[in-house]
């Protein structure tokens, strides 16, 4: 078992998250700052003002998927994390797909302002929550005592929301919301806030079973994201016109932050994953329990 | 005559216990002195870790409990004194055999007669002890639910002591006389014995399924922890992937208790940091549920609950 490796002694583990915490933060500032102040829409042009926060948010969205590629290289092939941390990488890898696919279509669409309704953009997106919630799937199962690792019944789970998703098409249609689209580019808009619900749900319920355990921190990023789109999902049924200004702004700002701050808590907590598998003791973030040291007191 | 573990060779000593008792306390060893009178006679003296435990004296084929200046004021002018160190199991086996009653006898001549005698034991679900002795072999096994307990099984033979199960081919002997004990619940060896059982089967599950949940690695990390706060209490314990071997000889069920509460204490403190308190105290109670009634109603009555291991 003696494979673990030593940290390097110029920076240790817990110095890199510090490190990356920080400039998660400062880039979160730079995001807020570059929202609202629109320092390059002056300078240059709107366009690269809008650039400059894809490319912010673009960082700890790459980042996130690299510490998740990391840490499922820890595990062998055959053990169940290692199929858990499989799916979520790959549903990160491909909403990064998904942040690139948007900086391309600003590229060609900005200037007309002629958006498809349904691109590639969309493709990645919902294959990323097909696997984030393959992931949460394979997780919940782990948590029940279910050993096989069978797709069938998340298949069939996702095939039910596609029904569900079916209906809320129809009755947002009669509800005249996404006026003059085509049913299927309304089913794909509805999709998108089920998808966030399920998961944002599922993993606030992993989050409960979990409570702080270390292992269930990555799920936090997908509660935020689902937060964040949430605050879209609202205005889109109408529901700026029910609240004041002030109200819409805070929820523009808590969107605006949720957003990257959710690939930034995904980063941070798969690092330290990986960390703690890769270096283990050595690691330094194990700290907390080496304290408590064999007593025999009764809890 | 009983005469324990005739295979190993004794400890060199001057045909004297108290320079046995020396020797046992500087090594903080397990061993016994054994003391051969005349007219089949015979005293044995157990020591557990390097301290004097209790003492027996065998007459007209019986045993009984005798105090420790007894067994040193016994001789009968025609006294051998024996002093052999054991390994710890064979040690714990010694006492459970010296606690309980002798249930039959009978000898076994072949392997197949010995197979045929298992399968019997398997389908009664037998639990207790036996002992075999032969010119080439005499050692322990315990059953449990009809079982051979690795952890409980071990015999001395002319190239030591071994812990395989035997055959008659194998220690190469043309017969064996095996003695099957059983006990009263209330033995302080045999609630041992069970507690050691169910603190074993019970940990082994919990560590299986918490490899399944974070991975062998973490498993494994989890185990070096253990073992190296293990290491000062001086416990023939050790955590080693699944499985927790234990080749610990509490003479007490007090101590045994105190051990593996420390144990799994530290077992929930660290899996509570990783997959935190609540999956942890269902990783406990699932895995609590799944170890035989018995052992758990002595892991009841000793307070190793789960709840009791995570917060």
């Amino acid at each position: 078992m003696q494979n673990l490796n030593r940290p390097n002694p110029k920076s240790s583990p817990l110095q890199i998250l510090q490190i990356s915490a920080a400039v998660f933060v400062i880039i979160l500032g730079l995001i807020v700052w570059a929202y609202f102040a629109e320092p390059l829409s002056q300078v240059l042009s709107p366009f690269w003002n809008d650039k400059l926060v894809d490319i912010l948010i673009f960082i700890p969205a790459v980042g996130a998927a690299v510490a998740g590629t990391l840490l499922t290289r820890q595990f062998e092939k055959g053990e169940i994390p290692y199929h858990i941390w499989q799916a979520f990488t790959v549903g990160l890898w491909l909403w990064v797909a998904g942040e690139i696919g948007g900086m391309v279509n600003d590229v060609l669409y900005w200037d007309s302002g002629n958006y498809p309704d349904f691109s590639l953009v969309d493709v990645f997106w919902l294959l990323g929550y097909f696997f984030l919630g393959l992931s949460l799937y394979y997780q919940l199962r782990l948590v029940y005592g279910a050993k096989n690792r069978s797709r069938r019944i998340y298949l069939g789970l996702v095939a039910l929301a596609l029904l569900v998703t079916a209906g809320l098409t129809n009755l947002a249609a009669k509800a005249g919301l996404g006026e003059g689209s085509a049913w299927i580019i309304l089913f794909v808009t509805v999709l998108y806030p089920v998808f966030d619900l399920t998961e944002g749900a599922t993993a606030i319920w992993l989050s409960f079973l979990f409570r702080r355990g270390q292992w269930s921190r990555p799920w936090w990023g997908l509660i935020l994201f689902a937060l964040a789109d949430s605050v879209g999902t609202f205005s889109w049924l109408g529901g700026y016109d029910l609240i004041p200004v002030v109200a819409q702004r805070i929820l523009d700002f808590i969107a605006l932050v949720a957003y990257p701050a959710s690939y930034m808590v995904m980063g941070l907590t798969l690092l330290s994953n990986y960390f703690i598998l890769r270096y283990g003791e050595d690691s330094g973030l194990l700290k907390v329990i080496k304290k408590n040291a064999l007593s025999t007191s009764e809890k | 005559m009983k005469y324990y573990f005739r295979q190993i060779e004794d400890i060199p000593l001057s045909n004297s216990p108290v320079s046995a008792e020396i020797y046992f306390r500087g090594a903080n060893a397990t061993g016994l002195i054994e003391k051969q009178f005349n007219a089949g006679r015979s005293a044995v003296l157990l020591f557990i870790g390097g301290e004097p435990g209790t003492a027996y004296l065998f007459e007209n084929g019986q045993s009984k409990s005798i105090s420790l200046a007894e067994f040193l004021s016994l001789n009968d002018g025609g006294s051998h004194t024996r002093a052999i160190k054991l390994p710890d199991i064979a040690g714990r086996l010694m006492l459970l055999g010296l606690e309980s009653q002798v249930k039959n006898k009978f000898a076994i001549a072949d392997d197949e007669a010995w197979a045929k005698q298992i399968n019997q034991w398997k389908q009664d679900q037998w639990n207790g002890l036996v002992e075999i002795t032969s010119k080439n072999l005499h050692g322990f096994t315990f059953f449990w639910q009809g079982e051979p307990q690795k952890s409980d099984l071990i015999f001395s033979t002319p190239q030591g002591f071994v812990s395989d199960f035997p055959t008659l081919k194998n220690a190469d002997d043309s017969a064996w006389d095996v003695t099957a004990y059983s006990h009263s619940d209330s033995a302080q060896a045999f609630q041992c014995t069970v507690l050691r059982l169910g603190a074993t089967h019970w940990c082994n599950k919990i560590l299986e399924r918490y490899r399944e949940m974070v991975g062998q690695k973490l498993l494994q990390m989890l185990d070096r922890e253990l073992n190296r706060q293990i290491q000062p209490w001086r416990w023939n314990i050790k955590l080693d992937e699944n499985d927790m071997l234990d080749g610990h000889f509490f003479p007490y069920l007090i101590d045994a208790a105190h051990a593996y509460r420390a144990l799994f204490m530290a077992m929930g403190t660290q899996m509570d940091f990783v997959i935190g308190n609540n999956l942890t105290q269902k990783l406990l109670s699932e895995t609590f549920e799944q170890v035989h009634p018995d052992e758990r109603e002595v892991l009841k009555s000793q307070r190793l609950v789960p709840a009791a291991f995570s917060e």
